[in-house]
């Protein structure tokens, strides 16, 4: 229903239509009968006045007949016969003591007077008006009353002309006057005064008139009253009076032609039903505001509740519960209830519909596989979040038009042919499976297939929609082809790797070994893999392999790391630097074991190697120390002054300094000749001239670097203090060589040889330097050493055998 | 002489505590064992040796009398391993002078003796000789 089209008619106004339609025929009732009374009275009132007008018409005629009488009375006078008119006078005027203001006249049928009761009557009134009752009672013979006109007496009025016959015809008249004053006395007293009564001759003439008789006397009646007396004799008529007051008048014919009329003015007449009908008027609107104000009344409550009933209605159309409510009006608290009870109903059908919404929604929403459903209008609902990714190229998505997304993603004629699929299930209800699709998607460079399979459904908010379960097999063949791809870089990456690496499984066995491993072990692939582990671990390291084993198998670590020796095929061991780990399946079982093995053999060898030269230099040093400490005492014990000492002790040191410097140099492996020779003589010379160097390149073992370099010291240190370089024309030939002796063994041949220098002289004692020179060199090196001191000048000769030194290339 | 006086360890200058001991000095430094014999020559002992190496040794240890040894470890590329052997065999005390290669010592091949450390302080040496030779008195 359009809201628009609400009836703009209330309850309250209802139900004062409904009011004022009950009370309209007791309105008309009353109306009817209030008629009915106001007719019954007019007519009573008109009965009423006519035969008030007849009553007065009869007296009008007994006046007349009173008249009438006296002049037959008057007429058989036997005065008459004998023509006694003065008798026939005395007897007039005494009939006419009972009349008074009446008049008599006598006259012949000539028109003479023959008496008058009249003081100047003489001639008899010939002026006619209206009516000739003079002429008419001659040629009737019977009495006729004339209207009303100038009498004999002067005054306006009427008469009556008596014929008096006599057995010869008519011998005289007989004119009586009719006085107005007699006519008038008949209406006065009779009626109020707002009643007009009159009486009028045959002329509508008036005889007599109330009120105003005297001015209206003799003048013609009201124009309605004439009219009305024209068409009927006697009857009703409403015409204005000539006091112009409308009147109701009846009015009713004398026997000789006249009429009396009466008039009541309406108004008056009207006044009672006008204020009967303003009574009831009255009571009738008071009677209906009353109803309409109570009808209100009993309206507001109930326009009061239906409002109420409406808000409460429209709530519980919003699948709110309404609350019931207790209304003044049963009927109201009985919808209220009822609507209570429907909007929990409704509530609950609706909560439920809602949960079985959000429930739908929630499972395609969440759907990690490829769902989506298309509504009746053809527009797209809902998709899952599995099938997201196929529309990533559609915004917006979701309530657009179906087709339209489909012509997006796909192209034509695929796209027109879904789009058919869909309407025809969505029409039929037939569902559609299409197993494999493959096509190139119009909005990415990409083939793409899918199975898919399309169906109607209910939709929760009722009507039918479409719902495509579909399945991506381009992702599943791109994920098989990279699963053939990590495959083949697991393959590669296992092959090729430059560590040892195996698949070891729960016994120890190995499954899966590289190149590398069976380079380490020297076994090949076939013999390795019917062994275990523990075949080729050394048996010392065993127990603390096992012992990881157990524990890496049961989970007390994830992997382990180990330096530890395996025996190669030969024999040999093999240290290798070993990591395993577990692979376990989806339940945490283990299933088999992953090891990494790395030869580290070198590695062990240099740390071996390094652990020694450590060790060496610890002892070397201690060692040279030593040897500082013994030669600090020596020098000490040939020293003559504490400044001697210090230089000689520090010479010496500098000199050790220097050989270990260039051992150092060459790590320990050894010294080149010249430069231990540069390095220990040359400081000594101040030219160069007095030093001549030579040999091949050759290097000497450390022990031989020390000694020899803290021999040359020696020799250099006493060829400045008493040998050649002790003036200035000495000098000083070094000279070393390789020889090969008849035995085949190397020497190498060194020699100092002092010349130009003061005449020598053999030491007188034997101190630390000719130790150094002469003992220790030899000793130390297993050497043979000669010193001669030669008057030309001092020859220190050295012959070394071949494991102290090495020629150079 | 001064600067001996001032530098070497009053052992010489208090008592000659190895008088009358007959040392054995095996050290293949030359340098060492002169020092060696000089520091036990000033406490009063008299020095077989030094010998340089092993042969050398056991020769003196057969041709002399002697009563007290001081032993270095590493001669050359040979050890005094049998020269300390002999020494025990005779019932001659003595004690190892030697770097830091002790370890050696403790392997259980080699008979049990004091270790005096190169490079020792000439009073440490004699105290530790003395010991060995009270012991064996």
């Amino acid at each position: 229903m359009k809201l628009g089209s609400i009836p703009a008619v209330s309850v309250r106004q209802l139900l004062g239509t409904l009011i004022l339609v009950t009370a309209l025929p007791l309105l008309i009732l009353a109306a009817i009968l209030y008629q009915q009374l106001l007719a019954d009275e007019g007519s009573g009132i008109r009965a009423g006045l006519l035969t008030n007008a007849r009553s007065l018409a009869a007296l009008v005629d007994n006046e007349i007949d009173t008249h009438v009488a006296i002049a037959r009375t008057l007429a058989t006078s036997p005065a008459l016969d004998a023509g006694d008119i003065r008798g026939f006078e005395i007897q007039a005027k005494k009939a006419l003591q009972e009349l008074q203001g009446a008049w008599i006249n006598l006259s012949d049928p000539t028109g003479r007077v023959l008496m008058s009761t009249l003081p100047d009557a003489s001639q008899p009134n010939t002026e006619k008006a209206g009516f000739d009752a003079r002429a008419s009672a001659l040629a009737t013979g019977n009495p006729q009353v004339s209207d009303v006109g100038p009498q004999m007496s002067g005054r306006l009025g009427a008469t009556i002309e008596f014929p008096v016959s006599r057995s010869d015809g008519v011998r005289y008249l007989l004119t009586m006057g009719l006085s107005p004053d007699r006519f008038l006395a008949l209406l006065l007293g009779k009626f109020d005064a707002s009643t007009v009564v009159a009486i009028v001759d045959r002329q509508h003439k008036f005889m007599a008139r109330v009120p105003d008789h005297e001015s209206r006397l003799g003048h013609l009646a009201s124009e309605g009253w004439r009219a009305a007396m024209a068409k009927t004799a006697e009857g009703f008529t409403e015409t204005p009076t000539l006091e112009g007051k409308m009147s109701l008048m009846a009015y009713a014919p004398t026997r000789d032609g006249w009429t009396v009329g009466i008039a009541r003015p309406l108004g008056l007449l009207q006044a009672p039903a006008r204020r009967i009908w303003w009574t009831l008027a009255a009571i009738g609107a008071i009677l209906t505001s009353m109803s309409l104000a109570l009808g209100l009344g009993l309206g507001q409550p109930l326009s009061t509740s239906m409002v109420q009933l409406a808000a409460d209605a429209q709530k519980a159309g919003t699948g709110e519960v309404v609350a019931f409510r207790q209304f003044p009006v049963r009927e109201a608290s009985v919808v209220s209830q009822a609507l209570h009870i429907s909007s929990e109903a409704l509530h609950r059908r609706e909560a439920s519909l809602r949960d079985a919404n959000a429930t739908f929604r929630q499972l395609v929403d969440n759907s990690p596989f490829g769902i989506y459903v298309v509504d009746g209008d053809f527009r797209l609902m809902q998709v899952s979040s599995g099938a997201q990714k196929v529309f990533e190229n559609v915004s917006p998505l979701i309530g657009r038009d179906f087709a339209e997304i489909l012509r997006t993603i796909w192209p034509e004629p695929a796209a027109t042919e879904f789009i058919s699929r869909f309407r025809h299930t969505l029409a039929t209800g037939e569902p559609y499976r299409a197993p494999s699709t493959v096509e190139k998607r119009a909005d990415v460079d990409e083939v793409q297939a899918y199975d898919w399979k399309i169906e109607r459904i209910a939709l929760p908010n009722c009507g039918e929609g479409v719902v495509c379960h579909f399945y991506d097999l381009s992702e599943r063949q791109r994920l098989e082809s990279a699963l053939r791809e990590s495959e083949a870089r697991f393959r590669g990456t296992f092959e090729n790797a430059s560590v040892g690496v195996a698949h070891v499984d729960l016994d120890g066995r190995w499954i899966m070994v590289n190149d590398r491993l069976c380079q380490i072990l020297g076994y090949s692939r076939e013999e390795l893999t019917i062994l275990s582990y523990e075949d080729v671990t050394h048996p010392d390291d065993l127990p603390s392999k096992r012992d990881s084993m157990i524990r890496l198998l049961a989970g007390e670590m994830s992997s382990y790391a180990a330096d530890q020796r395996y025996l190669r095929k030969d024999g040999s061991e093999v240290w290798v630097g070993l990591t395993v780990s577990v692979q376990r399946d989806a339940a945490g079982n283990p299933l088999y074991c992953i090891a990494i093995v790395r030869d580290i053999t070198e590695r062990r060898k240099a740390e071996i190697h390094q652990q020694f030269l450590l060790g060496e230099v610890a002892h070397r040093s201690k060692n040279q120390l030593a040897v500082i400490q013994a030669m600090m005492r020596q020098t000490a014990r040939s020293a003559v002054s504490l400044a001697d000492f210090q230089q000689r002790f520090e010479q010496r040191v500098h000199s050790i300094a220097v050989s270990t410097d260039l051992l150092v140099a060459q790590n320990w492996r050894g010294a080149s000749m010249a430069e231990l020779v540069g390095g220990q003589v040359e400081p000594f010379v101040v030219d160069k001239e007095h030093l001549s160097v030579e040999g091949p390149a050759v290097s000497v073992s450390a022990d031989a670097a020390h000694a020899i370099g803290l021999a040359l010291h020696e020799l250099a240190t006493n060829c400045v203090k008493h040998g050649a370089w002790s003036n200035s024309q000495g000098s000083v030939a070094i000279l070393w060589t390789v020889e090969r002796e008849q035995d085949a063994e190397r020497n190498l041949k060194l020699s100092w040889r002092e010349h130009g220098g003061p005449p020598v002289e053999p030491p007188r004692r034997r101190g630390f330097g000719h130790i150094v020179i002469e003992e220790m060199v030899a000793q130390k090196l297993n050497a043979h050493v000669e010193m001669s001191y030669a008057p030309d000048g001092v020859v220190w000769t050295l012959a070394l055998p071949a494991q102290q030194f090495a020629e150079d290339n | 002489m001064l600067a001996a006086r001032l530098l070497v360890p009053p052992a010489k200058v208090s008592l000659l505590l190895l008088n009358q001991q007959k040392i054995l000095v095996v050290e293949d430094e030359i340098i060492i064992a002169m020092d060696l014999a000089d520091i036990l020559r000033d406490a009063g002992a008299e020095v077989v040796g030094p010998a340089l190496a092993v042969p050398e040794a056991l020769r003196l240890i057969d041709s002399n009398e002697v009563s007290l040894a001081v032993l270095d470890v590493q001669l050359g590329t040979d050890n005094s391993k049998s020269v300390a052997h002999r020494l025990a065999a005779a019932d001659i005390p003595y004690v190892f002078h030697t770097g830091n290669r002790t370890a050696a010592l403790l392997d259980g091949e080699w008979p049990r003796a004091p270790i005096v450390k190169k490079p020792v302080e000439p009073r440490i040496l004699i105290a530790a000789l003395l010991a060995v030779a009270k012991n064996a008195s």
